[in-house]
């Protein structure tokens, strides 16, 4: 009989096990991959490991601008792989050995949610039965894989793959058609781009870069379609096949011929199969319906994570398993999707927090917005030969208080975390005037933007 | 002997102290545990806990005053004890105003020279703690500093250290027990000292610590608490609680001010933070009346000062300060337990009543007719209450899931009828039982319930006759009440209400007769029955006490 059993172990399940096992919880992660889930294996971090050697052979590209030349410089895409494998394992086994010592039990099976009887949830794995007081559904999501035409055979035979394959893919592609252009599908594009494919990247929108600021995408597009990636928006997919992507634009059907085509228009949440039906948890449009403590329709039932098909990062994972063990626990707490940041970890980096021009506008909020760009800053310009990056900010007009913050450029993505603290607080420009920030650094920025008020 | 009470070293790094309220007076009588005085360190403040009994004799430092960590604050002793040894050449500001009050209520003859070790309360929650290790026996030497013993509660443990030297005469819990705060732990004091007379006492009582150190201190909190948010005067604040309350952003409207003459202090503020109630910049200045937040912790944000929750927000001129129009009493250990008896029995059953009455002509003529032989014939004062008694032990064994008990899994159905009878006494409700009513005569009956009716007013009554009952029957009747809902007493299934008697109107032969009409309510867990057999027991028990005469003579 366990206190808890979370089901996945992702950046929701294993953070919020290793939270609840030292609060005392008797706590079971059953998890049917490995520990880390998307976010560590397939997700955020090998990401980031081939972006950052795209990012070293960038550097060199353009290292004479800085009074510095290599002799020459070449990109070893099989050991691009490899280094990011070795970084997946030591995560995932650093993951490991945490809930150990925290006292998680870890069951290496697939989890299927059998029933609720007197004793409370039983959840089956491996043909064993594992009673608990409470569940926490943390299964995360996986690569949505619509019915366009020919997609699923491509997906068989190796033509189209989605972010599992291409992490694994040994060689470079000659051409490759990114098909959707959101956070996933830029990172990607982004890659390739750096290491030599000829990239294309097609989108059903009029932007690129989801619910981004509307101006960071568009100088985030400039800025890739000189690096030689080639845009098609306003483009519906209409088939991925015989190493072809065909689409539709203006009444028109074109295709362009690749090599592989990178499937990356979205997430779903995994609820099917997983026995929600059987203790009658709720689901919308295919997510697990939850109000802002993690708390589902069905009392001692809880979910964290993609799996509730909000926002689909891992550190709102991670936030949103840590609210569901505060609750648990009897410690009220409830998450403000409004605070968390996002970052696309493009080169350069976007980042964000808080409201948008067109969301405040959306919402009838009163606001100033104040654009800055970063050659304000010293360092950006030591650091940035014609670097054009900016910082925008919201203020709410009636309070004077940072209502959202958006930039371009290098560091965004270690910066923006400050402007989240200054979002969540409600600090007010005044207050925030008051505070030092480092110099020279390209947050100085956001300083010098408060001084324009 | 005199002791001086010193100002605490709260961590390494504080040098002094600040006394922000006296608790206590020159004069007045100091129990093990009593609140002597309350402190500030830049960042926390304290309470200073009397580990002594005696008289205040005397105070060496004024509220608002810094004392440097370890200096003398006061002085508690014997009333009219000498204690110019340490108030040295400082003002005669003490014996003079000593009361010659004896310490009336004090500690059951504990001698002057002894000391009572009492087990600490580690923070506002913590109601006991276990005894881990003894690391002194009866009869070792104690110096000051030396370890008496250590303890734990269910997070953390911690070891009591001597604050007094001496020999340790008595331990009064043993190893692994669980010992309430406040409760005397173990006695020490002069080699020798007898102190069986303490002991004794102690043992009697059992569950009242003897010490009488009844904790006053926690008054003033807990009505705070009940402080509507208009009514604390945020301008009423200590500096240093106004400037930690600037610097990290606290809720003052949510404070309860614990501080002199309803001061804001810096504990204040501090509970505010602990608990998270902060109200964020930008909220600050449009924030008027307290709501809850649902910022990070609780932080009151903008959005939730347009939430339309305000209406609640009591009218403005109320704020003239609140007179205490009540009085906090705590609840004895009696009331708890039937508070918390009878909640039990209201959240866990599924309970409902069914009420009636029957014609009770006859049972008023038997009980005259019994009235006028009871001399005669040697019989007790038979009650009306009694005959109802009896017809309900003649009744209940034909109807089993009424005399029983509802035990999650099961039902224990009883062979007799022990009836339990609620009383109500001084201190609360009682329920003795008569056991096995089936078997005795109705003057039997009578006699029975008396016995076990006066006991229970007078607390003699041995706990085994306050348990066993199947069924119990309590009556309101003589208090004019015409039907009522009964709580049953877990896990027994059914509870039988006695009412008054009114007068109704039947039909006789066509004709309108008046005729004294008693009612019944019963009251019946319908996760045991259902309303049929209880409404059956009900009309076996109407028509029995409506032919008294004939169950008499069965
Ligand atoms: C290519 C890519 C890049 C990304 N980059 C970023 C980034 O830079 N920053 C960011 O914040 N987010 C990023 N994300 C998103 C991030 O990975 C997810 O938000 C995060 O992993 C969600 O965590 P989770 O715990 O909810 O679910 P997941 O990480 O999906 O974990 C769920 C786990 O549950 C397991 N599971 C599912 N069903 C069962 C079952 N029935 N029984 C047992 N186990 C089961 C799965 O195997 C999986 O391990 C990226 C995602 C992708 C795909």
């Amino acid at each position: 009989m366990y206190d808890l059993i979370i089901l996945g172990g992702g950046p929701a399940g294993y953070n919020a096990s290793e939270r609840a096992a030292h609060a005392g919880l008797k706590t079971l992660v059953i998890e049917e991959r490995a520990l880390g889930g998307v976010c560590l294996n397939e997700g955020c971090i090998p990401t980031k490991t081939f972006l950052y050697s795209a990012k070293i052979f960038d550097y060199g590209k353009h290292a004479s601008d800085y009074g510095v030349t290599f002799g020459s410089s070449a990109i070893d895409h099989s050991k691009v792989v490899d280094r990011k494998n070795k970084v997946v394992s030591m995560l995932v086994g650093g993951v490991g050995s945490t809930l150990k010592k925290a006292g998680v039990e870890v069951v290496k099976a697939t989890a299927t949610i059998k029933e609720r009887n007197a004793e409370g949830f039983v959840v089956t794995a491996d043909g064993k039965d594992y009673v608990a007081k409470q569940i926490l559904v943390c299964t995360g999501s996986s690569a949505a894989v619509p019915p366009i035409p020919g997609l699923s055979d491509s997906i068989k035979n190796g033509f189209a793959l989605t972010n599992r394959e291409i992490l694994d893919l040994r060689e470079i592609p000659k051409s490759i058609v990114v098909v959707g252009g959101g956070v996933i599908g830029l990172e990607m594009a982004s890659y390739f781009n750096s290491v030599g494919s000829k990239v294309y990247v097609v989108e059903m929108l009029d932007h690129i870069a989801g619910p981004t600021d509307l101006e960071i995408s568009a100088l985030l597009q400039k800025t890739y379609e000189k690096k030689g990636v080639e845009f098609i928006l306003n483009a519906k997919v209409t088939s991925i096949a015989d190493k072809k992507v065909s689409y539709e634009k203006d009444g028109k059907v074109s295709e362009i011929p690749c090599d592989y085509a990178l499937v990356s228009i979205g997430r779903r949440a995994r609820t099917a199969g997983l026995g929600l039906e059987n203790i009658g948890v709720k689901i919308e449009r295919g997510a697990i319906v939850t109000d802002e403590y993690g708390k589902t329709n069905v009392p001692g039932v809880w979910a964290a994570g993609d799996v509730n098909g909000k926002s689909m990062l891992a550190h709102t994972a991670y936030r949103e398993g840590e609210v569901c063990i505060n609750n648990i626990l009897g410690k009220k707490d409830r998450i403000n999707y409004n605070s968390i940041p996002s970052v696309i970890y493009t080169n350069p980096e976007v980042a964000a927090v808080g409201e948008t021009e067109q969301t405040a506008k959306a919402k009838g909020l009163n606001v100033k917005i104040k654009t800055v760009p970063l050659v304000f800053s010293g360092r950006y310009i030591a650091e940035n030969e014609g670097g054009n990056g900016f910082i925008k900010l919201i203020v709410d007009a009636d309070h004077n208080n940072i209502v959202g913050l958006h930039m371009i450029g290098t560091y965004a993505s270690e910066i923006i975390y400050g402007a989240a603290m200054m979002v969540e607080t409600e600090m007010r420009i005044a207050d925030i005037q008051k505070m030092v920030f480092p110099h020279p650094t390209v947050c100085e920025v956001i300083r010098e933007a408060l001084f324009q008020f | 002997m005199a002791v001086a009470i010193i100002m605490p070293r709260q961590g390494q790094s504080v040098e002094s102290c600040v006394i922000t309220t006296w608790e206590k007076k020159v004069g007045d009588n100091v129990a093990v545990g009593d609140i002597l005085f309350t402190y500030e360190t830049d960042k926390s403040s304290f309470e200073e806990k009397s580990t002594v009994a005696g008289t205040l004799l005397a105070i060496l430092a004024e509220e608002g005053e810094d004392v440097p960590c370890l200096e003398n604050v006061c002085v508690i002793g014997n009333a009219g004890e000498d204690i110019s040894e340490f108030t040295k050449g400082a003002a005669a500001q003490a014996p003079a105003e000593t009361p010659a009050q004896a310490p009336a209520q004090a500690p059951a003859e504990l001698p002057a020279s002894v000391t009572a070790v009492i087990m600490p309360r580690q923070g506002q929650s913590v109601e006991s703690c276990v005894i881990t290790t003894w690391e002194k026996k009866v009869g070792d030497k104690i110096s000051v500093g030396d370890i008496l013993f250590t303890y734990e509660t269910d997070k953390s443990s911690f070891e009591e250290k001597a604050a007094v030297e001496g020999t340790l005469l008595a331990i009064l819990a043993d190893e692994g027990e669980d010992v309430p705060c406040l409760d005397n732990v173990c006695l020490i004091g002069p080699a020798g000292t007898d102190v069986s007379a303490f002991l004794n006492a102690s043992s009697a009582q059992a569950e009242a610590p003897v010490q009488a150190a009844a904790p006053v201190q926690t008054a003033t909190p807990v009505q705070a608490a009940v402080t509507t948010a208009t009514e604390v005067n945020v301008e009423k604040i200590s500096p240093r609680a106004k400037n930690l309350a600037l610097k990290t952003g606290a809720d003052l409207l949510k404070a309860a001010p614990t501080g002199p003459y309803g001061r804001i202090i810096e504990r204040d503020v501090q509970t505010l933070l602990d608990k998270g109630f902060t109200v964020s910049g930008a909220a600050k200045d449009s924030y008027t009346s307290a709501i809850e937040g649902t910022g990070a912790n609780g932080r009151v944000v903008l959005g939730d000062l347009n939430a339309p929750v305000q209406a609640e927000a009591a009218p403005a001129q109320v704020s003239a300060a609140p007179t205490q129009a009540y009085v906090d009493e705590k609840l004895s250990n009696m009331r708890k337990v039937i508070a918390k008896a009878m909640h039990n029995s209201l959240s866990t059953m599924a309970q409902l009543t069914l009420n009636t009455s029957f014609d009770a002509t006859k049972l008023n003529a038997c009980r005259a007719a019994l009235k006028a032989n009871a001399e005669k014939m040697g019989l007790a004062k038979i009650t009306v209450n009694d005959m109802v008694l009896y017809a309900v032990s003649r009744t209940l064994l034909n109807h089993k899931a009424v005399n029983a008990h509802f035990l999650d899994d099961k039902m224990r159905y009883f062979t007799n009828a022990n009836i339990g009878i609620a009383v109500d006494t001084d201190r609360g409700l009682l329920v003795p039982t008569v056991f096995a009513a089936d078997k005795l005569t109705l003057n039997e009956l009578s006699k029975a319930a008396k016995v076990v009716i006066s006991e229970a007013q007078k607390g003699t009554i041995s706990p085994d006759n306050l348990k066993g009952a199947s069924f119990t029957v309590t009556n309101l009747g003589a208090m004019g009440i015409e039907s009522f809902t009964p709580v049953i007493n877990p896990p027994q299934t059914c509870i039988l209400g006695v009412n008054n008697i009114t007068k109704k109107i039947k039909e006789v032969d066509g004709e309108d007769v008046i005729y004294p009409a008693m009612g019944l309510s019963l009251t019946f867990d319908h996760r045991a029955l259902d309303g049929a057999p209880a409404a059956k027991f009900l009309q076996e028990l109407c028509y029995n006490l409506e032919n008294f005469d004939v169950l008499m003579a069965l």
